[in-house]
Order: structure tokens, then C-alpha cells, then sequence
């Protein structure tokens, strides 16, 4: 059996002996020690088959493509670099669907209470006067518009509530009459529009009228 | 730190590079390019890993030029790169059982039992290389294939000189080992 040498100091030179890097006096000395020296010299042989092992030369052709792979690699490279931060900004974005649901009902519940609480001078204005509106033969039926001398501002949200119904449900036949009519407004007999007013309004209809006679006689 | 002549020249082609002149990087591909190949067939044992793993180490270069601190010379923080891209190949094919090792026939001659022997020792010893720990496989490999110095091998495996010698020690002692007992093992099959 082998004994192990414990001469570190020429051990590590025995790669530097081999490549011949040593200077005369170190070459001479590591080759006395290897005389006498078997397990440095089984380690030196080792060494010389290991420095030995050829690496196959890859051919021209690859080393003068090279170049211009490591750049169109890089090219690559930043492309696909660019396309990730578009997906990762969307990605940002996501969310998991409990928040995405929840944002969801969050937007109808706030639509909904803004509709609902939309008085009517923010929607549809009404042709007449509040408190002539307030004076109608409808609000008699209306006990909430019995409060003829109380002003919106005064009412309170319940009677706002069904204020808002009220006008809502008053108002919508008329607002989709007018829309049909701004697109036939040449074409409408007057005696057809004239039939479609309410009574107070033909009222107020004949009293300006009656006014205008009043005013061209007292002239003539 | 003292740059030598052709540190100086790899610090030209490099600020070259940054100003936007890919020819000048190109010049640093072809000037590291086969002993970074070498380096890497050595350390994979394959020669499409080994291309493989040679385009990644520049492209990686390149993309990481700003953060080459110039402590230590551009070929040694390739090699770097190179290392630390190799071993990761290494140890993914080790654990998958995969090493693909590229018989390197001997040409002169194969007839010989003496060019025999020399194949069949020449693969034991790879078998055993491999079975080196990492760090005491690269620092032989360095120190004798490579032909790098300790003060190099230190500075690539970012270790002491006398870390880099201890690994070397160590090496050597467990390649003699290995390759004694399947020395052993051969001759009791025979």
C-alpha cells in the first residue's frame, strides 16, 4: 500500500512542474522528491492525463458564428423583456374575482342610491313652476302634495322618496313623448299636441292667450 | 487595482460597448470565446451544452455589463458567469441521473491494448472527477486544465489563495482514492 505523502509544499507544485513553469532549482528539487516519492508520482500521473484530456476542437464555422448569435440572443432578449412588462402592467391590474365581484355589487349599490336619490330639478325639469306643479289637480290626490306652500328643500326624506316616484312616474310619459317628438315636430297636428295637454296646462294655455287678445284690443 | 495591457483593452471594448458600439463587444466574444469554451466542455463534458452554455455567458455578459465592478479582470468575471451557469446544468443533469459525456475516441491507433488501457483509465477518471464536490472539482479543473494560478482561482471562486489550495489538496487526495478503488474494483473483476 501507497503511503501518503504529507509534503504538501511539493504537491502544490506538481502542476507548475509539469507545465514546466518552475525555475531550475524548484524542477530539480520537486524531481528528487518524485524519486523517492510514489504517491506523488501516481498523483503526477493523474495530473498529466487530466491536462492530457483533449477538448475537440468545435470547427471554424462555430467560432466565427458566435458573434452574431450572442447577438441576435440578446436581440431576443430584450424583445421578449419588452412584451413582459406590457403582460406583467396587465397582470398588475388583476385581481382575484372575490375583489372583482365585490367591486361589481359595490358600483350597482352606489348607482342604484344615486338613482334613487336624484331629485327631480336633476333629471327632468318640469314646464311648470314648482309650486303651480305643487297645485295640480293630481296633487289632490297626492297627500304628500298637499303641502302646497312647502318647498322641496322642507321635505322631508320620505316625502322626498315619494315625491321622487311620483314625478318619476308623471314624468316619464311626457319626457318619452317629447323625444318622439323633437324628430316629428314638423310633422305633428297642433290640434293632436293641443289634445295631449293636461287641464291645467290648457288652462294656463287659454289664459295666455286671453292676455295676448286683452293687450292687441287695448292697442287697436 | 493595476491593470495589465490587455486588462486595458478589454476596459476600451467594454466602454466602447456601453456607448453603443456592439462591434466592440463582438471583439470581446471572439477574443474569450474558446478558452471560455474549453472551460465549459470540461466542466459539462458535451459539446452542445457546452455551445449551449458558451452564448449564455455573453449574452448574460452583455446584459449585465453595467454591473461589472472591475475588481477583478473581465476574463475572470467571465469565467465567473461561466461557472455559475455550468454548475447549474451539472446539477440538473446529476440529479435527473443525465451526464451525457462525449466519448472522446482516440484516433492514433486504437488497436493497442496500451491506447485501450489509456481510453479505459481516461473514462474512470472522468467517472471520477465527477464524483468530486463541486467547488474541489472546478478548482482542479482550473488549476490543471486551465492552467490558472491560485491567486486566479481565488479570485474566480471568489475564496482565499489558501481556501483555493485546501480544495486543491482535497482533490487530489479523493481523486486518488476513487481512482485507486476502481483500480481495485477492475482488477478484482478480471
Amino acid at each position: 500500500m501507497t503511503m501518503t505523502c504529507k509534503n504538501d509544499d511539493i504537491k502544490l507544485l506538481l502542476s507548475d512542474y509539469l507545465s514546466r513553469r518552475l525555475d531550475q532549482q524548484e524542477q530539480a528539487r520537486v524531481r528528487t522528491h518524485l524519486d523517492s516519492c510514489e504517491d506523488c508520482r501516481a498523483e503526477l500521473s493523474l495530473l498529466r492525463m487530466m491536462a492530457d484530456e483533449a477538448v475537440p476542437d468545435p470547427g471554424e464555422a462555430f467560432w466565427s458564428e458566435m458573434p452574431g448569435q450572442v447577438r441576435r440572443a440578446v436581440q431576443q432578449q430584450d424583445k421578449k423583456s419588452a412584451s413582459r412588462s406590457f403582460s406583467d402592467l396587465f397582470r398588475g391590474l388583476a385581481l382575484p374575482r372575490w375583489a372583482w365581484a365585490t367591486a361589481t355589487v359595490g358600483i350597482i349599490v352606489a348607482v342604484s342610491w344615486l338613482i334613487m336619490h336624484q331629485t327631480p330639478q336633476g333629471n327632468i325639469v318640469p314646464a311648470i313652476p314648482e309650486e303651480e306643479y305643487a297645485s295640480q289637480d293630481a296633487s289632490q290626490h297626492d297627500p304628500v302634495l298637499r303641502h302646497t306652500s312647502a318647498t322641496i328643500a322642507e321635505l322631508t326624506p320620505v316625502e322626498l322618496d315619494a315625491a321622487d316616484s311620483w314625478a318619476a312616474k308623471e314624468l316619464s310619459s311626457l319626457a318619452a313623448e317629447a323625444g318622439a317628438n323633437t324628430t316629428n315636430i314638423f310633422d305633428t297636428d297642433l290640434n293632436e299636441e293641443l289634445a295631449e295637454l293636461d287641464a291645467h296646462e290648457v288652462d294656463r294655455l287659454s289664459t295666455m292667450l286671453k292676455e295676448l287678445d286683452e293687450k292687441e284690443e287695448g292697442r287697436s | 487595482m493595476k491593470h495589465g495591457p490587455s486588462m486595458d483593452e478589454d476596459l476600451e471594448l467594454i466602454r466602447r460597448t456601453a456607448n453603443g458600439e456592439r462591434e466592440a463587444f463582438d471583439e470581446l466574444v471572439i477574443k474569450y470565446q474558446k478558452p471560455l469554451y474549453s472551460l465549459l466542455y470540461r466542466m459539462v463534458s458535451n459539446h452542445e451544452d457546452a455551445a449551449d452554455l458558451l452564448q449564455k455567458t455573453f449574452v448574460k455578459a452583455f446584459t449585465g455589463l453595467s454591473s461589472f465592478e472591475r475588481r477583478s479582470s473581465f476574463k475572470t468575471w467571465l469565467y465567473q458567469i461561466a461557472i455559475n451557469l455550468a454548475k447549474n446544468v451539472y446539477r440538473d443533469r446529476s440529479r435527473a441521473g443525465l451526464v451525457p459525456i462525449d466519448d472522446v475516441v482516440i484516433r492514433k491507433n486504437p488497436r493497442t491494448i496500451e491506447t485501450l488501457i489509456a481510453k479505459e483509465n481516461r473514462l474512470l477518471l472522468r467517472r471520477a472527477l465527477a464524483g468530486l464536490p463541486e467547488k474541489q472539482r472546478i478548482t482542479l479543473l482550473l488549476r490543471i486544465q486551465e492552467d490558472k494560478k491560485f491567486e486566479e482561482i481565488a479570485d474566480i471562486m471568489k475564496c482565499s489563495i489558501g481556501t483555493a489550495k485546501a480544495n486543491y489538496h482535497h482533490a487530489t487526495k479523493r481523486l486518488k482514492a476513487i481512482m485507486g478503488d476502481d483500480e481495485k474494483s477492475r482488477k478484482a473483476g478480471e
